[in-house]
């Protein structure tokens, strides 16, 4: 056994006695006080160092020491382009980048939904219903505004509150196949919100889903079906069911019967008005189907690109609308009956994009009573009855305000 | 309301086309039998599943096949036998005589060529002209359906095209041919009600220009209502009513008809107008016997209408029915045992 060995042995003897991780030592040697590490102990036992270690070594480090450099060198110029990447947009002359582009799908509505009415919403494709009865519900934030239900501001609340609030805000949408869980039995779809609200539990959320599936028109042997299993007519009972199962006041439909054929969609209706009768529901009714608004819905709104056109009854709506566009959309209806075939108005011009639309009137491009003024000007409200509201420069009649109604 | 015979453009007997599948042999089309008239404008409307669209490819000859297989009947077009013509004559009257256009222009519509190229290319298949001597007539053809600044448009491909100028492309590539008869599969059913109307008032214009006979495949009964001068209803493979579209609207005689009609919001309808039709369509594959219609029908005769098919019986000139309450057989059957008719209708009360 060497002197370095027994030396290192006894480093490493020191090391588990004090828990150290100690690589020198402080030593008396020869009366001189000498302290080891390993190329000093490598000395001090003679033992000669490799040469071509030490040079190695000095290479290596050095070529990190110039690698660091550089690196530093790189680094502050990647920090530097980055830094004028987010900083040119901001320095003029480099400024004139556009900024993000918004699309407004929904641009200053307001609509008053009364207890037990139902209130149409109508538009073409993209006029942003949708949008605005998501937004209404809270299944999207607004970027402004507010949405009031029963006199709460739902925008203001906390999850929590809104999740106690949500229980009264349902929506039934267009596909009732894309919007039930296809791995999921009419069952457990039923008592998800049962579940998540802790309403009921047990036998006696069973209880209530056999009860809610016979509500809606389906038997109690229904239950442990699968979507698939279903016919669309039986899917969207189902989409409603799950709609109803925490008592709402207030039921978005979104196009609920679009999809379906014409005989199973008169059958939905007759329960989508039953369910209203006897629950006392309040529906918010999207549909592009302007004959079956005409029947179904106590209010229309007429929405064209992101902004109400033309609000009122049923009958104001259809039989004396005042806008150009509410008049083009209804002549544009088929009416099913050949003795009656109506004079379209054709509307002719591009719809705006919603992300740039042109400042004043949104249906300037395309409306046949177009001047100057709706080029400029939004048009402003007019009153025909104390329901009944168009905005339009260039319709006769009306007035400013709906206050001379009431008097 | 008939019209002679040499006015005659379609004839279809007797049709029947069922699809042979791994679930079984679907019985799309069980008897269809339609004619359609020189320049008028037929609908043919129906619930999905009812066969109207398989319809519309057995005349063209252009049933999947397989599994689709046209077993019987005839389709006379000009006094000859579609069914009966070699595939070469029969690509010469595809296209040309008789054209067809689709719900969906998006995926008839070849994404990678201009749509020029496309319409040029169905008027070069059928006529002897150049390439360029096409373009121009595909610019004229695209400026006839309303499509603005044509001859820029003409190069452009099938998405720089909205919907309802994509179905005015179509549209474009099926008058290219001055054909005899369009067949429109439900050509605006898929367009905003604005467009729709143009789209169906371009129809209207073009039929009546080119002098030409519209097949019109809708669910709509507003369209049918708008649009046409006859209607063909069908149900399940088969035609249940056909005949003038004053006579169907005003009194329509077969109960899937009344159905149809009741379950879809009328003019002057009220909320409690709206009436259901019981059921559901069938299962092609296993469909009620004899008339297809009895499980959800009103005036449901028991053990008459499950076991005889009743004719397609003309009532008065140019409006066919085939419904046993105006056949011989069910005329005996209620004088025999009147009021017990209803019966099997209510306690079959199912939901749809």
């Amino acid at each position: 056994m060497s002197g370095a060995d027994s030396f290192i042995d006894k480093l490493q003897e020191r090391q588990q006695q004090k828990g150290l991780l100690a690589d020198r030592i402080r030593t008396k040697e020869m009366g001189e006080d000498v302290i080891l590490d390993v190329d000093n102990l490598r000395k001090f036992f003679d033992i000669p160092v490799p040469f071509e270690t030490t040079w190695f070594m000095i290479a290596f480090v050095g070529a990190i020491v110039v690698f660091a450099f550089e690196q530093l060198i790189g680094l502050i110029l990647v920090g530097a382009i980055i830094v004028l990447y987010f900083a040119l947009p901001y320095i003029p002359p480099f400024n004139k980048r556009p900024k993000v582009a918004h699309l407004k799908a929904v641009d200053g509505i307001t609509i008053k939904i009364k207890k037990g009415k139902i209130v149409g919403l109508v538009g073409e494709s993209g006029c942003g219903k949708s949008t605005a009865a998501k937004t209404i519900i809270r299944l999207h934030e607004p970027t402004s505004g507010s949405v009031y239900f029963k006199g709460i501001d739902i925008n203001r609340l906390t999850s929590d509150e809104m999740k106690e609030i949500r229980r009264h805000l349902q929506i039934v949408f267009q596909d009732p196949y894309a919007s039930l869980n296809p791995r999921a039995t009419a069952h457990d779809i039923i008592i998800e919100p049962f579940d998540i609200h802790g309403v009921a539990s047990g036998d006696e959320a069973s209880y209530r889903v056999l009860t809610l599936l016979k509500d809606v028109g389906l038997a109690p042997h229904h239950a442990y079906r699968y979507p698939h299993e279903f016919s669309g007519g039986q899917r969207q009972r189902l989409g409603i069911a799950r709609a109803l199962a925490l008592e709402p006041d207030f039921i978005v439909m979104d196009e609920p019967v679009s999809n379906l054929d014409v005989s199973v969609r008169a059958a939905i209706i007759q329960l989508i008005l039953e369910l209203q009768r006897k629950m006392g529901l309040t529906y918010l009714f999207i549909a592009h189907d302007l004959s079956l608004v005409k029947i179904l819905c106590d209010e229309v709104n007429v929405m064209y690109l992101g902004r109400i056109m033309e609000a009122g009854t049923s009958d104001e709506i259809f039989e004396s609308m005042m806008h150009p566009y509410t008049k083009a959309l209804i002549s544009a209806v088929p009416i099913a009956d050949p003795t009656k075939r109506s004079k379209k108005i054709f509307l002719t011009g591009d719809i705006p994009t919603p992300i740039n639309p042109p400042p004043g009137c949104k249906f300037q491009t395309r409306c046949p009573l177009v001047s100057d003024v709706c080029r400029v000007d939004e048009p402003p409200a007019r009153w025909y009855s104390a329901g009944h509201v168009a905005y339009c420069h260039n319709i006769e009649g009306g007035h400013e305000n709906p206050d001379f109604f009431n008097q | 309301m008939s019209r002679p015979p040499e006015d005659v453009l379609l004839e279809i007997n007797g049709l029947r086309t069922y699809f042979f599948t791994e679930e079984g042999v679907v019985k799309a089309i069980e008897s269809v039998d339609i004619i359609v008239y020189k320049s008028e404008t037929l609908g043919l409307v129906g619930e999905s599943g009812s066969g109207k669209s398989v319809t519309a490819l057995s005349i063209l000859g252009i049933v999947p096949d397989p599994p689709g297989k046209i077993l019987d009947g005839e389709v006379i077009f000009h006094g000859q036998d579609l069914r009966k013509l070699s595939d070469s004559d029969m690509r010469k009257i595809r296209g040309n005589q008789i054209a067809m256009i689709f719900q969906d222009p998006m995926t008839s519509l070849n994404p990678v060529f201009t749509v020029g190229d496309q319409i040029s290319e169905a008027i070069m298949l059928h006529q002897k002209v150049t390439k360029k001597e096409a373009k121009e007539k595909s610019v004229k053809i695209m400026s006839l359906v309303g499509i603005p600044s044509a001859d820029e448009r003409v190069d452009n491909y099938p998405f720089e095209f909205s919907g309802g100028m994509r179905q005015r492309v179509m549209i474009a590539m099926a008058l290219s041919c001055n054909p005899e008869l369009l067949i429109a599969d439900e050509p605006s059913t898929s367009l905003d009600v604005t467009i729709q109307a143009q789209i169906l008032e371009l129809l209207k214009a073009t039929s009546e220009e080119f002098d030409m006979s519209i097949i019109l495949i809708t669910h709509d009964m507003g369209v049918i209502a708008e649009m046409c001068d006859r209607v063909a209803v069908m149900y399940a493979g088969f035609i249940c009513e056909i005949g003038d579209i004053m006579i169907i609207f005003k009194s329509p005689y077969h109960p899937y008809t009344r159905g149809l009609l009741s379950a879809i919001p009328r003019p002057d309808a009220q909320r409690e107008d709206l009436q259901i039709i019981r059921g559901a369509i069938p299962n092609l594959i296993n469909p009620p016997s004899a008339c297809r219609f009895h499980p959800r029908c009103d005036y449901h005769m028991l053990d008459l209408c499950e076991a005889v098919l009743p004719e397609l019986l003309e009532i008065e000139p140019g409006h066919s029915v085939r419904c046993h309450l105006y056949t011989e057989e069910g005329k005996a059957w209620m004088a025999e045992k009147g009021e017990k008719r209803v019966i099997g209708a209510v306690t079959r009360g199912i939901v749809g």
